[in-house]
């Protein structure tokens, strides 16, 4: 717990470092394109165009809203995977400053996971006009969204916190991490409903997978306009012992990156 | 010794894991199980040990070695970079570094970005660099190349840029490795000026460097690393003689 607070408070503490790590790695991304920022939106776009393509006109299957309810589990799932595969190489790719300057090296973690958040966002953007398009309910329940917003930046760190010292010193970890958010992604109720899981493991399978609870917030929340019910505790319980393990096992480290990287 | 070091170093020692499975992957997990290795089985290697000196304010320490002495592991720690692992090492002081000249450009940014993002990690707040922006670019010489990618820079370019930051945003101790020779001719000379401006100042630094002539030229006071261990320390002239004669 100590450790999570020392890492926050060196967080703020940095912020001016925090804000240009971001400018310039998005300015790197973006910048030199022809369409530059616009593919922060373009990009989404065409991923839910495939997918509904694909389901609603080649499978034939999903109800009438199945894009946006897949797109806003979607979303979610992408930042997760971008944030979480950029972070498993994080402090390898950062090998030179971590030898030469010191600072609190969890920013570089919590960078990822801010371009990740950046993303989502534009993300929204695309979905917005497509919730009204497929007659989403729209209730004061959208209120939640910041939260559970704020509840995977947090859940997004702490994994990112875990797999950046993990992926230093187990290098094939980056190639296993691809296969297994490729599993979870179909192990969630992203591309299918909650309710097309057996009623009697709909339980189990609510607690033992952190994403179950995720998505089905965001679509209740984006698309039914129904509260996030007391599952999304689940979700909250995960955030909070990946964090406190994550920051721990950082901090633990920390001090021999520059050796071993 | 007087209490007012700004660097004290009491059997300083700093030792490096040699991992016979450092980039350990899939493979060599098998390896290892293959063989019944254990992955304890690591070796030690001392880059430092039983180092003892003291650093007092304004001095120019000059550090004398080969390559592959310790020098820069010397120069890591004093950074903050490695803790030690035996002894001690108090800095009571800021430390900036002259490490990052070669590396640390973003080649996709421009100039200006550059010298804020190096600015902001080396620990300077962003209205710090604003103060010191105009320093930087015109010491450089950049002119409306500052605006440009860094990747269409020379490497002369580069290296007038990267001292630029270096000398302006500095702290009570400056960490200098080997790159007083940058540039041409005519900025080599502006460099020498500024080096020797920031020595009569109140700032300290620690100076690398294989080149004995670079040492006696500018600093007052002399360590010499060899292999980890101290030789001799003192007052530059006695111990570059030793140094000489060895």
């Amino acid at each position: 717990m100590k450790d999570l607070f020392q890492l926050i408070q060196s967080l703020f503490s940095r912020k001016d470092l925090a804000k240009f790590l971001m400018k310039s790695d998005l300015k790197v991304r973006y910048k030199n394109k022809a369409l530059g920022f616009l593919w922060a939106v373009l990009d989404p776009f065409f991923m839910m165009l495939i997918y509904i393509i694909l389901v609603s006109f080649v499978f034939k299957r999903g109800g009438e809203q199945y894009p946006i309810l897949l797109f806003s589990a979607l979303l979610s799932y992408r930042w997760f995977t971008f944030s979480t595969g950029n972070n498993v190489t994080v402090l390898v790719k950062n090998s030179k400053l971590l030898q030469t300057v010191k600072f609190p090296f969890a920013i570089l973690v919590f960078n990822e996971v801010n371009i990740g958040l950046f993303n989502y966002l534009l993300g929204l953007l695309v979905l917005a006009p497509m919730l009204f398009i497929f007659n989403a309910t729209f209730s004061l329940n959208l209120l939640w969204l910041p939260l559970i917003i704020l509840a995977q930046y947090l859940f997004t760190t702490g994994i990112g916190l875990l797999v950046s010292v993990a992926g230093l010193y187990f290098r094939d970890l980056q190639h296993i991490l691809m296969f297994v958010l490729r599993i979870i992604l179909y192990l969630s109720p992203a591309l299918y409903e909650l309710s097309l899981i057996p009623e009697k493991f709909q339980k189990i399978y609510l607690y033992l997978n952190p994403f179950a609870s995720l998505f089905d917030t965001y679509k209740n929340i984006l698309v039914k306009g129904q509260a996030p019910n007391g599952y999304f505790l689940v979700f909250l319980g995960f955030t909070l012992v990946s964090l406190v393990w994550g920051s721990y096992y950082f901090t633990k480290k920390e001090n021999n990156f520059a050796k071993d990287v | 010794m007087s209490k007012k070091s700004i660097i004290q170093a009491n059997n300083l020692g700093i030792k490096y894991k040699i991992s016979k499975f450092k980039r350990s992957s899939v493979k060599d997990l098998l390896k290892v199980v293959g063989t019944r290795n254990s992955l304890k089985s690591d070796s030690e290697f001392w880059a430092l040990k039983n180092l003892n000196f003291s650093v007092e304010p304004g001095d120019i320490l000059g550090v004398l070695g080969k390559n592959g002495s310790g020098k820069s592991t010397l120069l890591r720690t004093i950074a903050g970079i490695y803790l030690p692992d035996e002894g001690s090492l108090t800095v009571n002081g800021t430390v900036s570094s002259m490490l990052t000249l070669s590396s640390g450009f973003k080649e996709d940014l421009s100039g200006v970005e550059n010298i804020y993002l190096i600015g902001v990690i080396t620990g300077f707040t962003e209205k710090e660099i604003k103060s010191k922006f105009e320093e930087i670019v015109n010491f450089s010489e950049l002119g409306d190349f500052i605006y440009q990618p860094v990747k269409s820079y020379s490497s002369g370019m580069k290296a007038r840029l990267g001292f630029s930051i270096a000398t302006s945003l500095k702290r009570d101790i400056m960490l200098v490795d080997e790159i007083l020779g940058v540039g041409d001719f005519k900025f080599r000379e502006k460099s020498r000026k500024k080096m020797i401006e920031l020595i009569n100042s109140d700032i300290t630094v620690i100076l690398v460097s294989h080149d004995a002539e670079t040492i006696r030229e500018y600093s007052n006071k002399c360590i010499w690393i060899h292999e980890g261990e101290l030789k001799a320390a003192g007052n530059t002239e006695e111990v570059m003689t030793q140094y000489m004669n060895s």
